[in-house]
């Protein structure tokens, strides 16, 4: 099971409308891209459940410029956004991941500079933990604390701007994806511009 | 490339939580944190020799050899000792062990100190509790904890009773690890 959203789509102000929740009503449609506002937080892809499996990408607009916690990925959380493994791009700008233990995290990487439009890609296939930028790994990790399914958010500061998003629970095809053909495309529950 | 690794505290990061001690002063590195215990294995490529030396020299830290080394009879006593330190039982580490076969069975205990925070235990560890405690002195709460975490990783659970010690029990669920872990591209 693969979803995408490219953001194609009318202007429109939160909350970020369905097949997404937007608790915090933070998600707004500009110029075809999701722009996080108000305090910042996270809109979790709600119109389906996920396997423990997990792989997420999207692009990260302005990714070296938005400032520290931007552009946000979230495998395995509870409905809290807690408890499961965050990734995000730090001030550095940095990518970096981590485990969130009630509200806590516990860094476990960081590496790989990242620019302004770069797509950035966060997995969890069993207890091996990896990310990407532009397709390229930047460094792998084995994690325990968390083994079941979860749900998927992304987000970030105020001012993050994201497109392309793309998830899936079957991670060799999402690797194919990356490829960058877009033959998977049909089988994806997509948004569709308006 | 190599890879060099650190046994080091967890600090607070300035990007909030928790990331290794040093973490912070490169701008690439990988950890294997410690779940509720303040510990990290730090794993670093390259790493400036200025920076490894300064780990190195930290009394709260301790550089682990090339890992094709192997323990010499005179530092046993103090890479058990830096070991324990951490929270990790080392009475399994002997002379003429390979630093691989170290670090790996640390990791391992690593992963079983993350599922138990997964399961929102607090700290084992600290407030009189250490190593040599046994398993019928702990709080029951803290007992069903440690029998949920091997229930997850469908280990045996006989040594989880009566007088065993903590330490003991580390050792035992440690021993049936058999998944690789991964650090840093280097496979344990």
């Amino acid at each position: 099971m693969s979803v995408s959203d490219d953001f194609n789509r009318t202007n429109a102000s939160p909350p970020l409308a369905s097949p997404w929740s937007d608790p915090d009503s933070i998600g707004s449609i500009v110029s075809n891209q999701l722009s996080i506002g108000g305090a910042g937080g996270q809109v979790q892809w709600a119109a389906n459940s996920w396997n423990a499996d997990q792989f997420v990408q999207m692009v990260a607009v302005n990714g070296a410029s938005a400032g520290s916690a931007s552009h946000q990925i979230w495998l395995r959380t509870d409905s809290g956004r807690q408890n499961g493994y965050v990734c995000l791009i730090d001030g550095a700008p940095n990518l970096r991941y981590g485990v969130d233990v009630a509200g806590s995290i516990s860094w476990i990487l960081a590496g790989g500079g990242v620019a302004n439009g770069d797509t950035i890609a966060f997995t969890i296939t069993g207890s091996n933990l990896n990310e990407t930028i532009n397709g390229v790994p930047q460094g792998g990790a084995s994690d325990s604390t968390y083994s079941a399914a979860g749900l998927v958010w992304i987000g970030g500061i105020p001012g993050t701007i994201i497109d392309d998003f793309f998830a899936t629970g079957e991670i060799a095809a999402a690797s194919s994806f990356l490829g960058a053909d877009r033959a998977h495309q049909p089988q994806h529950q997509t948004m569709m511009a308006m | 490339v190599a890879v060099t690794f650190y046994l080091v505290p967890s600090v607070a990061s300035p990007y909030g939580g928790l990331e290794p001690k040093y973490g912070v002063q490169v701008v690439s590195w990988s950890g294997a944190y410690f779940g509720r215990e303040p510990f990290y294995i730090l794993a670093l490529t390259d790493p400036d020799p200025t920076l490894d030396a300064t780990i190195a020299a930290d009394p709260e830290c301790a550089k682990i050899p090339a890992l094709a080394n192997t323990v010499a009879a005179g530092a046993l006593a103090t890479v058990q000792a830096k070991v324990e330190a951490t929270g990790i039982p080392a009475n399994w580490i002997n002379v003429g062990m390979t630093y691989q076969t170290v670090v790996q069975n640390c990791l391992r205990v690593t992963q079983l100190y993350q599922r138990l925070a997964g399961l929102g235990a607090g700290r084992l560890l600290g407030s009189g509790v250490t190593l040599g405690t046994t398993f019928n002195s702990l709080p029951a709460g803290v007992r069903q904890k440690l029998l949920d975490m091997a229930d997850s990783l469908n280990f045996d659970k006989s040594s989880l009773s009566g007088a065993f010690t903590i330490r003991q029990i580390l050792k035992a669920l440690m021993d049936q690890w058999t998944e690789p872990i991964l650090l840093r591209g280097v496979t344990f």
